[in-house]
């Protein structure tokens, strides 16, 4: 029995005050209970991130930065607890069940950590920036508008950390085998990726940019975009086979 | 500021962040702090604090020809378009199910009652405190994982299917 994320002490230690009534309250609350969950719940991922590059022969500043970054998202999930409770909720829900990060045996430890960094940073935090940064751009002036931007901030240091991962390994990486790995790896990190934020990013809410509520069929268009025209261009200037990886994600 | 904008400057400011110039030394921390606007480009100057001008020179010029092969790679179809069934959202649950073929089928947030949901989850989360198991408890209460637009936090990333799943410890 996992103990519930309870972050009310956190949450009004961060007071949010909001002005006007949201399009749909309840709408709006499940969204911010809901990123408070994940991102509350996704610190043991770079708990994790940073062990495995520790093990892999990073540099201790490096695996530090990214052991704050743990710490990071219990902020931003205290944060959105904040604006539950401004949302009249409380800040406390049943914390979710979430598989350790994969250790990867079957590679050696450079390998296994690339692939996490890849999943993690390249594709799940870099289309997290897009989204919270559209969002941020379509929100008015206030409260609401600082707290996106405040964890854009940081979201931008976590997706960033697999491109300077990559950049720093180019040596590494353009070697054949590894890449056509990677690139197997990458159809596999791809489909999860997509069925992932599918899941996430419902049409049907009534968008309400003042609360932070998206419209889904948006931000799903924005995902395939991100994915399109930015992480599989930019994979493949690393040399990774990610264009071909993104077109069989479907048989991964 | 319109949706479509907003997605188009997004689009351009996540492409941005995602050129390196430099290595792991710096650029993560420092650049969190800034606020103001966190999607701007960082500053080759504050990747490559320690390296020559020759070898700042090499790092801008890869940088440029790796911007070159983006822009290529980019011209191209690198996919078919996502379908309408996708985008309109009629298509997401047998998705997500492939995910888990286990998991019971999600629920659609728009069709859920959401008239007191803090009043059902103090409920939940009160008869649940004292269960002996949360999971099982929170989801005869009805409890949606995946309800509204919020997918922020990374989810953890799957095992290399035909290997073994060892998990770290």
């Amino acid at each position: 029995m996992s103990a519930p994320i309870d972050l009310r002490a956190a949450a009004r230690a961060r007071a949010v005050t909001l002005e006007g009534e949201p399009l749909d309250r309840g709408q709006a609350l499940a969204t911010w209970r809901g990123r408070m969950i994940n991102e509350f719940a996704s610190a043991p991922v770079f708990a994790d991130l940073a062990a495995q590059l520790d093990e892999a022969g990073a540099e201790p500043t490096l695996v530090a930065e990214v052991r704050a970054m743990a710490d990071e998202e219990r902020h931003h999930g205290a944060l959105c607890g904040a604006v539950v409770v401004a949302l009249g909720g409380e800040a406390v829900a049943p914390a979710p069940h979430r598989e350790r990060l994969p250790g990867h045996p079957a590679v050696d430890r450079f390998e296994a950590v690339t692939r996490n960094l890849l999943s993690v940073c390249c594709l799940s935090e870099t289309v997290a920036c897009a989204l919270i940064d559209a969002e941020r751009r379509e929100a008015p002036a206030g409260p609401l508008r600082d707290v996106l931007g405040s964890i854009l901030a940081d979201e931008v240091g976590h997706a960033r950390l697999g491109w300077r991962w990559l950049a720093a390994h180019a040596e590494r990486l353009a070697e054949p085998a590894l890449r056509a790995r990677l690139g197997d790896w990458l159809a596999v990190a791809f489909a999860h990726v997509e069925a992932h934020e599918l899941a996430n990013l419902r049409p049907g809410a009534t968008p309400d940019p003042a609360f932070g509520v998206c419209d889904g069929a948006d931000a799903r268009g924005l995902f395939y975009d991100t994915v399109e025209q930015v992480i599989v261009p930019r994979l493949t200037a690393h040399g990774l086979p990610a264009a071909e990886a993104w077109s069989r994600r479907g048989a991964a | 500021m319109n949706s479509i904008t907003a997605r188009r400057q997004a689009l351009e400011a996540v492409s941005r962040i995602t050129l390196t110039l430099g290595g792991l030394g710096l650029g993560t921390l420092g650049f969190a702090g800034c606020i103001e606007d966190p999607m701007a480009a960082p500053e080759a100057t504050a990747e490559l604090p320690q390296v020559d001008l020759g070898e700042a020179l090499q790092a801008a010029a890869d940088a440029t020809n790796a911007q070159d092969d983006v822009d290529r790679v980019a011209l191209e179809d690198v996919s078919v378009d996502p379908p309408d069934d996708i985008l309109d959202g009629s298509l997401p649950d047998a998705l997500a199910a492939d995910e888990d073929p286990d998991a019971a089928p999600a629920v659609d947030a728009s069709a859920a009652d959401t008239s007191a949901p803090d009043a059902a989850l103090a409920d939940a989360a009160g008869a649940c405190a004292a269960g002996d198991d949360w999971a099982a408890c929170c989801e005869a209460n009805g409890w949606d994982w995946d309800a509204g637009c919020m997918a922020w936090g990374p989810p953890v990333p799957p095992g290399m299917p035909g290997e073994p799943a060892t998990v770290r410890a």
